[in-house]
């Protein structure tokens, strides 16, 4: 199937590839999922016994976590999607508005009092619907369901929540926990009252929520703000003033800390449980009050649950697959085997489940959670708060500074769409710009009889056709098409031509300062600093090696010359995340050396300076080998002739090499240096991998920018392409530049 | 060597002593000529000794191609010819009208200064230039639309071009294979012609390990495993310093007569030329200045151009005005005088050619030309080349002398010099065009 | 003089061969300590008990592994052989003919890589699914391949340019078509530049991992980067693991890199990168 498609070259693809180009087709179920480890495998246990009662045969497909939206949102609509898929209800909104999922059969939404959801969808009367359907004990709990609500229809079936709860240490706090205040505190250095994620959003949700403040209100605009906001970075603040909490822990340093017992209790989700309970005293607790008598500390609530794609949910199979994973028995073996939460109020006390009290702590905790809100600007959330969040924890802002900047930065991202403008105009200029080019091309091809080239050309033809017809289909055409895409707004799903605002929102900064963080400008700046410094660093190690490992008596040279191209020879992805563990303030292997020497450990990822500092080096390490196999090649490559009739002339070695080989070398470099600029200007894997962006997208560089509004900030792809063409725009100008000035330095 | 006196004499030796140990290989339609075997319909093949019979390769086992004596018969048959070949590199025209043929048998040398198109003509035959008028033909057929390889040429490029990855046996044998000629007999051909070189032991070699001498025997010995209709050449020797060339130039001489090919050779290098020629083609500016036997083309040069640019040391030229002294008709030229030949109106200006050679010092029953002043000496042992001038603004005059007119000579004396009339020759110094005595 | 100029090289040298090793040293220890990266600072993670707990979690924790190291062999190879094959020609043809478009299409190429791929991601995506070649590994070595090309495409014709007409001319007259005297004789003199060429287009396919995540989705047709990056991802930490896993993908390149020593510098110098 794959093979017709390709006419030219697929006999030999073929032959090489049919035999694994398998694709998940047929008249079978499919389900999706991006589960891992215990859980992935407690559901293909659920699957498995449903396939085998049944004969039917079901597809599991296990989709990358990072890849799992876009996927989606590409096979669905092509019927190339799942039957049913696995994902938390906060991404529902999207899924909504590009029509990706159908409510639940009514067959399926079993064991409801119809009457009790009119006007009741809210938690307050929560209670009171578990109570009229108290003694029911069909169905599931309605927390959970109410966060899968959308007009009143039940959008997918609750499979798991996930909420974050307090696991303490029962060896070390025995007592009764009140409030955070009751963990006692740190024995000595190294040790900590509670270990969580301090600079995640997701875990400052519990204080942002505690302090009555929201990340969207009801109405889906910006909920923190106000005294609120403040008060809930200055409780953080305090919090991480008291030395009670490790500084910028990771999830897993936050769990290696309280498995190592040197934290007496950790905020952590359910994901914790399998090595948690894998050791005695651990209890699970709901998260208790910052201080005693305070508001409760609440966690949001997540519901992964189980929905039908668009133009699944009629078939038979599918509704019994989904009850099979969905209802009792799957839940229970989803619970016992993948330490999954299940909101199904038939398995409220059952035996098996007695013996791991924490999944009904879970439980518990996810009954007073605050359900993420399921609209499409949620996902702009995470950036800003992020970002005050470590901005008030460095010290750079004030609270009140910080909550104003997350505002600000949520609005730059969610700003309206620009307007749609009228395409005619651009369409107009379109024609206009290709009959002018027609006309000039016609004018040129009768000054030089283009017809008899052409024919001349014709066996070359012959050599270059299947390369270049595979580059237009794969490289020109998303190109263009790319291209295209800058002048549109909006999502996929409903693309908006805007003609140019893009581009003016973009160089007008939106609106904002122009040097301010996020800012074209000054991107820009940090991008060219960025190259400038990389380049620089890579040409002066690289040809000073390329020189010492060139000099005729070199020792050793062979071996030097082995070892010093191993850095190319990694995978970038991999040095970089090497170089980023190497990085990392606790455990890094830099800060251990700074140590050594008697230096305090650096947050190499708190500063602009520091982090730049630490991608720069990555990259210098990447790089520098490059050149020197250049220069070296290039010094293999001078006339000897020239050089032996130098030193005949009496020139000492340093003149040899200030008037001889070096102008002769520099025209020889000059083109990797080209080139080598035009990577460094684009290297994404490494600012994305070491850095990520840190502190707050200050050293991010235009691709990394550019990489974020296509796909994390709400999957602005136009606006992502529009930075794309100014890129690319800059390189050519710039390269042709650098390229002039190089041949009149030369010259 | 080098001298233009003994040529004619070895010339002659070349196409009729030569014939007893020149063995030739049979042309016939059976024979293991590649190009027959591949294309028996050629039209205009030749189709000499139709009666030897390809028994011939076992009656001559220590040479394992079929030879036979070469038929003076042969001469006469076109092999290659040009036809009024046209080519310009974008607006700037190389080739302005080629004629050209070559003979079944024949040593061809293009001769010329650089840059005056000679290769171009040798890619042109070969098809590795293409030209914008006029017809190529080879062995009879119209190749002029031909790519090179359907040509049945060999070529002998000036750098060599041996294939570097394979060695010098893959090297011989690559243009057989390319032909598709049996293993066997392209092992026996290898085997031959690395005889035939001396380059037994470098079989196993590849290029990069040769000198250059070496090298260069690979590339002709590459050519030679071939049975071509034509063998090109395009400056072979001209990487190889001076001692080597000379005695290269005499084996690729006798190694074309030995196999009976058609070579056709490009120089720059006029004594190149005279010693291997059969016919010379002299080259000036993309045309054919002057063409004939290297004999003729010495002894009546046909304009200045090739006066100057045939012979060793060059003709001695100097101008002047015919006038009539008496009855006589005399032409003064820079010092010197010369008898006018006959039908020349006086006061025409007349370039006078007096090859150093034909010079010699005034006998006493002579008439001497003029007097030379001797000013710088070139030795080479068995004779002098003596530089001087008949007045002092006039053209530098060089006179060979030998004997004991050398040991005499001294730098700064004068002598009376003379020259047989025969010996004369006169070009019009206007179109620069040869002037015959009727 | 001359020693202490000799001093100062290998002063160089021995300094960038320690920055050079000193990461993968790091990586090493790690994929042979127990415990991974543990809270404490460490200069050498080299633990006092080396175990491969890390490379047997590696291999045994993951049902797929030997599969997934199967498809990134397979993708590379696949993926440069098909790479070189489509570049070999078009190249040769760049370099040695004169004819209409070359330029523009050199300058197209060169252009296409200054193109952040981000931005085309999304189009490609589309088309491929259109090929029904989204979830295969057809579609990942196609897309990969063609990434390569322009560089492959520039590093050859330099390549090309520097073997004398003469020698394929040679060919021509004794008797090879031009296609043959490009397989027969072009083809070997270029070796070197072709070996590094194959490398470099080995590499940016064993190398990718943003593409491969986004086009794959069974866990058995994910290829190593994938899988390593997952290690260490949002929601993972298992730095021994990852590093016994890096161990196991630089090891293959750094071998290649090992035999295309030589070539690397003649390669690199006859190609492109030249201009
Ligand atoms: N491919 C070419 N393009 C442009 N000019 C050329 C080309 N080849 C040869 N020429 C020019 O044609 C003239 C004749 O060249 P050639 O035949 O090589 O001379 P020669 O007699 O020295 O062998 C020279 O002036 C040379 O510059
Ligand atoms: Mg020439």
């Amino acid at each position: 199937m794959t093979a017709s498609v390709w006419p030219g070259l697929s006999a030999l693809f073929f032959l090489i590839f049919s035999a694994f180009s398998a694709s998940a087709q047929g008249d079978e179920l499919t389900l999706w999922h991006a589960y891992r480890d215990a859980e992935a495998r407690a559901l293909e246990h659920v699957v498995h016994g449903f396939a085998a009662r049944t004969g039917h045969r079901v597809t599991v497909l296990a989709v990358p976590f990072d890849a799992y939206g876009s996927k989606l949102a590409a096979a669905i609509p092509n019927g190339n999607g799942p039957d049913l898929f696995i994902e938390a209800h906060e991404r529902l909104g999207t899924y909504l508005r590009d029509n990706l999922v159908e409510p639940v059969p009514t067959g399926l939404d079993e064991g409801l009092d119809e009457g009790l959801d009119e006007g009741l969808d809210a938690p307050a009367h929560d209670g009171l619907r578990d109570a009229k359907n108290g003694g029911n004990t069909q169905g599931f709990d309605s927390s959970a369901r109410r966060a899968l609500l959308k007009d009143h229809a039940l959008f997918g079936l609750p499979l798991a929540v996930k909420s974050l709860a307090l696991f303490v240490d029962r060896a070390q706090v025995p007592g009764p926990i009140a409030s955070l205040d009751d963990l006692p505190p740190p024995r000595q250095a190294g040790t900590y009252s509670l270990a969580y994620e301090n600079e995640s959003s997701y875990a400052f949700a519990i204080f942002v929520h505690g302090a009555g403040s929201s990340f969207l209100r009801d109405d889906g605009t910006f909920g923190f703000k106000g005294a609120e906001a403040v008060e809930a970075l200055r409780s953080v603040q305090v919090l991480a003033a008291s030395g009670r909490v490790p500084s910028e822990a990771s999830a897993a340093l936050v769990s290696q800390l309280f498995s190592e017992g040197r934290a007496a209790a950790m905020i952590s989700g359910p994901w914790a449980l399998g090595e948690a309970l894998a050791r005695p005293n651990v209890e699970v607790l709901p998260i208790p009050p910052l201080h005693r008598g305070g508001a409760a500390l609440r966690p949001f609530l997540t519901v992964e649950a189980l929905f039908f794609a668009k133009g699944k949910s009629g078939r038979g199979p599918v509704q019994d697959l989904a009850r099979a994973i969905a209802f009792d028995d799957g839940a229970m073996l989803r619970s016992l085997e993948g330490h999954q939460v299940v909101p199904r109020r038939a398995l409220d006390g059952r035996a098996e489940l007695a013996n791991i009290p924490a999944l009904a702590a879970f439980r518990l905790a996810a009954k007073t959670a605050v359900p993420m809100p399921s609209t499409v600007t949620m996902r702009a959330t995470w950036e800003p708060m992020g970002g005050a969040l470590k901005a008030v924890l460095r010290g750079d802002l004030t609270p009140e500074s910080a909550a104003a900047m997350a505002e600000r930065r949520f609005l730059d991202v969610t700003r309206p769409l620009p307007l749609p403008t009228s395409p005619t105009p651009w369409t107009l200029a379109l024609g206009a710009l290709s009959l002018l080019g027609a006309a000039i091309f016609y004018r040129r091809s009768r000054e030089q009889d283009w017809g008899a080239a052409f024919k001349r050309s014709l066996p070359a033809y012959a050599w270059v056709t299947h390369a270049a017809l595979l580059l237009l289909l794969l490289v020109g055409v998303p190109l263009i098409v790319g291209a295209a895409t800058s002048l549109y707004a909006g999502s996929r799903s409903e693309p908006r031509f805007v003609g140019a605002a893009n581009y003016v929102s973009i160089l007008t900064a939106r609106g904002g300062e122009l040097l301010g963080l996020g800012s074209f400008w000054r991107t820009l700046v940090v991008t060219l600093l960025w190259t400038a410094a990389n380049v620089a660093l890579h040409v002066t190690i690289g040809v000073s090696l390329g020189l010492a490992l060139s000099r005729p008596l070199m020792r050793l040279k062979t071996f030097y010359r082995v070892l010093l191209v191993l850095p190319w020879a990694v995978p970038s992805y991999v040095s970089a995340l090497a170089w980023k563990g190497m990085f990392h303030r606790q455990f890094g292997a830099i800060n251990a050396l700074l140590m050594h020497f008697g230096v305090e450990p650096i947050s190499w990822f708190a500063r602009f300076s520091t982090a730049f500092a630490a991608n720069v080096a990555t990259n210098v390490w990447l790089g520098f080998p490059f050149f020197m196999v250049v220069t070296i090649g290039a010094i293999t490559g001078l006339p000897q002739e020239v050089l032996e009739a130098a030193s005949i002339d009496g020139a000492t070695r340093w003149q040899r090499f200030r008037y001889v080989t070096f102008p002769l070398l520099v025209p020889a470099l000059l083109p990797s240096v080209l080139l080598g600029t035009v990577w460094t200007f684009n290297q994404f894997n490494v600012v994305c991998l070491v850095s990520g962006g840190e502190p707050d997208g200050s050293t991010d560089i235009l691709v990394s920018e550019a990489y974020h509004w296509a796909f994390t900030r709400d999957a602005q792809v136009g606006y992502g392409a529009a930075y794309a063409v100014l890129i690319f725009l800059l390189l050519v100008l710039g390269t042709r530049a650098l390229d002039a000035i190089g041949k009149k330095a030369t010259s | 060597m080098g001298s233009a006196r003994v040529f004619p004499a070895w010339h002659t030796n070349v196409t009729h002593t030569c014939v007893t140990p020149c063995v030739r290989r049979v042309l016939g339609q059976s024979g293991p000529f590649p190009g027959e075997a591949f294309r028996p319909a050629r039209p205009h093949a030749p189709m000499l000794h139709a009666s030897s019979s390809p028994v011939a390769v076992a009656s001559a086992p220590a040479l394992q191609t079929p030879l036979s004596v070469r038929s003076s018969a042969a001469v006469g048959v076109e092999r290659c010819a040009m036809q009024n070949v046209k080519k310009s590199f974008g607006t700037t025209a190389i080739l302005k009208g080629i004629d050209f043929d070559v003979r079944e048998g024949e040593f061809a040398v293009l001769v010329g200064p650089s840059g005056c198109g000679k290769s171009t003509t040798l890619r042109a035959i070969a098809g590795l230039e293409s030209i914008d008028d006029g017809s190529v033909r080879i062995g009879g057929r119209d190749v002029t639309l031909l790519p090179p390889q359907e040509r049945d040429i060999a070529m002998v490029f000036q750098s060599y071009a041996l294939y570097p990855h394979l060695t010098v046996r893959g090297n011989l044998a690559f243009g057989l294979r390319m032909r598709k000629t049996p293993e066997r007999e392209i092992a026996a051909r290898v085997q031959e012609v690395s005889q035939m070189l001396g380059l037994d032991p470098y079989l196993e070699r590849k290029p990069k390990a040769l000198s250059g001498g070496q090298r260069q025997r690979v590339a002709m010995g590459r050519a030679l495993t071939r049975r071509a209709q034509a063998y090109l050449y395009d400056e072979p020797l001209s990487n190889l310093d001076a001692a080597l060339r000379s005695s290269v130039r005499l084996e690729i001489r006798k190694l074309h007569d030995r196999i009976g090919a058609t070579s056709i050779y490009v120089t720059h290098d006029q004594v190149e030329a005279m010693t291997l020629a059969d016919r010379l083609w002299v080259f000036n500016a993309g045309r054919v200045e002057q063409s004939g036997p290297p004999s003729e083309v010495y002894d009546h040069p046909r304009s200045l151009f090739v006066a100057r640019f045939v012979g060793s040391p060059a003709m001695n030229l100097v101008t002047g005005r015919v006038r009539r002294i008496g009855n006589e008709s005399r032409i003064e030229a820079e010092g010197l005088s010369v008898p006018a030949p006959s039908g020349l109106p006086e006061g025409q200006e007349v370039v006078v050619g007096l090859r150093p050679h034909d010079l010699h010092p005034c006998g006493a029953s002579e008439r001497a030309l003029g007097t030379l002043h001797f000013d710088a000496f070139e030795r080479l042992g068995g004779e002098l080349l003596a530089h001087g001038w008949a007045r002092a603004s006039g053209a530098n005059m060089v006179i060979r002398l030998e004997g004991d007119a050398m040991r005499k000579a001294v730098v700064g004396d004068a002598m009376e010099v003379a020259i047989d009339p025969e010996r004369l020759h006169f070009f019009d110094a206007a179109s620069g065009l040869r002037l015959e005595s009727k | 003089m001359k020693h202490l100029e000799a001093i100062a090289a290998h002063a160089l040298a021995i300094a960038a061969t320690v920055f050079a090793l000193y990461p993968l040293f790091w990586v090493f220890g790690l994929a042979l300590s127990p415990t991974g990266l543990s809270s404490d600072a460490r200069m050498w993670p080299l633990s006092s008990s080396p175990s491969l707990a890390n490379a047997r979690a590696l291999v045994e924790g993951n049902p797929h592994f030997w599969t997934q190291l199967g498809n990134s062999l397979v993708i590379s190879f696949a993926t440069a052989t098909v790479a070189i094959v489509l570049a070999l020609p078009a190249s040769y043809a760049l370099a040695r003919f004169s004819f209409l478009g070359a330029k523009a299409g050199l300058r197209t190429m060169l252009w296409t890589q200054m193109f952040p791929g981000v931005a085309s991601a999304v189009p490609l995506y589309a088309i491929l699914q259109t090929l029904g070649l989204l979830d295969s590994r057809l579609g990942l070595v196609l897309v990969y391949a063609t990434t390569a090309i322009p560089f492959a495409v520039l590093q050859l014709k330099g390549a090309f340019e520097t073997i004398p007409v003469e020698l394929e001319e040679a060919a021509w007259v004794d008797g090879a078509s031009r296609l043959r005297a490009f397989i027969t004789v072009v083809l070997p003199a270029a070796r070197p530049a072709i070996a590094v060429t194959f490398l470099f287009a080995f590499m940016s396919a064993w190398n990718e991992f943003i593409l491969a995540a986004t086009l794959l989705s069974r866990e058995s047709a994910f290829t190593m980067p994938v899988v390593l990056q997952r290690l260490v991802g949002e929601h993972a930490a298992r730095w021994g693991v990852f590093a016994a896993g890096a161990l196991v993908v630089s090891i293959p390149v750094i071998a290649l890199f090992y035999v295309a020593q030589k070539s690397l510098v003649a390669g690199l110098t006859a190609g492109g990168v030249k201009g």
